[in-house]
Formats: structure tokens, sequence, C-alpha cells
């Protein structure tokens, strides 16, 4: 049941509550009222709500955690 | 550090472990990634109660169904085939009660605006996670005046049942659910971690965040050196979602809760606050009792709590399968026994 998607937001509404985002190639309308982003912006989406921005990308992502194991395996 | 190389690593550990993926969603990505097969004989993963329909209680399951009598209930698809004590919603839908399976909440919102005179009940279940998104439902409720719809909560929180589990010694170390994290923060791991002295990693869904969880684990074991970490940074953070919890705290306030198969955990649960009475459902009821009954044999609360693995159930697969659920771990999607189930047939 938390399974949440990322998705582009493409668009906000002018109050700020309500959305476009894009996820494989799909646009959905989905609540934004819980995260500060703009078109442009990665959002994690749960049941047609953004919980969450996304702030780096995969890759990113993947050099940050081995980077902490790396720092793991450092420590004394 | 590829993939590859996690895996190689992994299996360098001698000694043994007892993880539990406590997220149901991490144990259906354990199945989908087929990461147990890639794990060396000391490394067991075991499920945990973190699955929301799996630990909702017969009783909620007997009152919804008690509730479709007068109302349209609209709940998510997992819930559907959990058994109550007399019958699940799918069967009570089979009886001609309205059960509507939802994608989103806010769906209900615009129904229950373009049909004024009907009543409609949200079956509102769920973690950390879901538990902003119904103040947000709540939040259209109030803001367009709809009143024709009633929330019936069953709603937990992950913190006091990751220590529930910690305190029964149901694992030697802790994935925790990335998307509960992304709304509440990591810092409750660091008190977790403080009070029991074991490894909590918060992680997310792809295989290399649960390899390199693991992989973490493994090496604060063999150092004997117990810490938090986050291996979702994408999304988590120490804080989590502010603008989230203060909406949650709007209309939400915490509550004992009882666990299916677990029992009452303390300060557990949410509830609606006194000032939303109109939309609260549970009113009519007293406290949900802590007293359950289980289909004979079923051992769903040992799955739920990392003491079986779902294949040592004597029904599971046999007078337990997803078409005919015996206990709510073979009824969810995200449940234990469902998932092992698809992977043991695939």
């Amino acid at each position: 049941m938390c399974v949440a998607q990322p998705m582009e937001v493409v668009e906000i509404s002018a109050d700020g509550k309500t959305g476009r985002a894009r996820y494989m190639g799909s646009e959905f309308e989905i609540r934004m009222s819980l995260v500060a982003a703009v078109p442009g912006d990665y959002v994690l989406v749960h049941a047609g709500c953004a919980i969450s921005e996304i702030k780096k990308s995969e890759a990113e992502e993947i050099e940050m955690i081995l980077k902490l194991l790396e720092e793991t395996a450092n420590e004394p | 550090m590829n993939r590859e190389a996690l895996v190689g690593r992994i299996n360098k550990f001698a000694g043994k472990v007892k993880i539990m993926e406590v997220c149901g969603t991490h144990t259906a990505a354990v199945d989908g990634f087929g990461l147990r097969a890639l794990l060396p004989e000391g490394v067991s993963l075991v499920s945990g109660p973190g699955c929301p329909a799996c630990v909702t209680t017969a009783e909620d399951i007997d009152r919804l169904v008690k509730l479709s009598e007068n109302a349209q209930v609209w709940t998510f698809g997992d819930m559907v085939g959990i058994p109550g004590s007399v019958s699940s919603l799918a069967e009570a839908r089979a009886r001609g009660a309205e059960i509507k399976i939802m994608y989103s909440p806010f769906e209900l919102a615009e129904r229950a605006a373009q049909n004024p005179k009907k009543n409609f009940l949200l079956a509102a279940v769920g973690f950390e996670t879901t538990v902003p998104v119904y103040a947000s439902l709540l939040d259209t409720l109030v803001e367009k005046k709809i009143s024709n719809v009633k929330i019936y909560t069953s709603l937990k929180t992950m913190p006091e049942a990751i220590n529930a589990a910690a305190e029964k010694n149901a694992a030697d170390a802790f994935i925790c659910p990335g998307h509960v994290c992304a709304v509440t923060g990591y810092g409750f791991l660091e008190r977790l971690c403080k009070k029991h002295k074991m490894p909590f990693v918060a992680a997310g869904f792809e295989d290399y965040h649960i390899l390199a969880a693991i992989c973490e684990i493994i090496r604060q074991i063999e150092s004997n050196n117990f810490c938090v970490k986050n291996f979702y940074p994408s999304v988590v953070s120490k804080n989590g979602n502010e603008t989230a919890q203060k909406a949650v705290d709007k209309y939400f306030c915490k509550t004992d809760a009882v666990w299916r198969g677990i029992g009452v955990i303390k300060n557990s649960g949410y509830a609606l606050r006194k000032k939303f009475f109109e939309y609260n459902a549970n009113l009519v009821y007293g406290k949900t009792s802590a007293e359950e009954k289980f289909f004979a044999g079923c051992r769903c609360a040992e799955v739920l709590m990392g003491g079986i693995r779902p294949n040592e159930c004597g029904l599971f697969g046999g007078a337990c399968r997803p078409e005919c659920p015996k206990g709510a771990c073979m009824a969810s999607g995200e449940g234990a026994c469902s998932i092992y189930y698809k992977g043991t047939v695939n």
C-alpha cells in the first residue's frame, strides 16, 4: 500500500494545490499541497498525492550510497 | 562498487544475521529482484509488520462490512480480500454491498460532491505514508463543504511497531520503510538504534538500495558498531516532510492501536481529532478488541513478526492461496504469504 512512483511535475494550478505529473509517458492529475515543487522537478507520488520531493537523480543517489558505504568501511 | 560487487561483499560474510525488511513493498522488491537467492546461508531476510492491510483486524473488517449496509465504501485494493470474522469486503460486495476500489481518495471527494444525497465511507487504512493523503482529502472535504463522506480510521504508525519487533528479538537488524521515512524523516530510527543497539537502515525499493542496506548491516554486525544509515537520500531526510507532518497533526492525534496478530501497541495509531467528529465513522463503536480469532492453523501472527517464513505455515499453498486466502498475509498483494506464493508458483 505504501507504493509510490517518481513523477516529473508538468504543471501546477494557480493555487498550488493540484498539478499534472508525468510517469512513463502518461500524465496524471495529482495533489501538490504537501510539497513545494515547480514544473520540471521530480516528486514521489502516493495515492494521487505528491508526498515528497525527489532531490537527486538515480545516478547521484547510487554515488551517494556507495560513498556512505566507503565511509563506513574506512571507519576505525 | 556495483551491484555484483555488493553481492560479492555480502557473500564474504561468514556469520549469521537475521534482517527484517519491515515494509511489504520491500518484501515485494526482494522477491521481484530475486535477491533472496543471491544471499549466503547466514544472511536471512524475514518480513515484518509493514503491510497495512495485513495488520487490519478482523473486527475492523466486520465494522466496514456493517457500514457498507448504509454507505458506499471506498478503499484500496489490498483491503478487499482481508478476512473479517464473518466475511471480507469482497464477499460483502458479492452479496450486493457497494465496495469501490480507489487509486486515490481524491476520486471519492469528486464522486461525493456530485452525489450529495448518497452516503460515502472511506476505509482509511495505512501508515505514515498514506495519512498525509487522508489529511489532504480532509482539507478538500472541509473547504468544499462536502458532508456526505465519513471516514473509518484504522491508521498505524511504524516507530512503535518496529520498536515492538525489536523488543521481541524478531531480528538482529532492520531495513526500514523508505516511503514512511520520506514523511517522518529518519530521526526516529536514531532513537530506536540508541535503545536497541542494532543496525537500522532506511532504504529505497530498487535492488541496489536493498543490497547496499544489507552490505551496510553486515559491516555493522562485523564491527559490532551500530548506527543509522539513510540509503534513500533522494527522498529521505532527517526531518522528513514537515508540511505533510503539519497536515496530519491538524486532523489526527496519536492513539493506541490494535495490530492484527500482534495485539495492542501503545500510541501506534492515529484517530481523527474530536473537532472533526462529523467525519468520524469510528464514533459509533467502542475501541477495537485485542482478542482475535484466526482460521485454524493460520500463522499470520508469526509471519508478521518474522517468527516464520510464509512457507513454514501448514496452510501455505494448500488451503490458503491468493484466490482463497485464510489469513490476511495471503489476501493482500503486499502480504508476505501472497508474495512468497507468487514467487513459488512463478
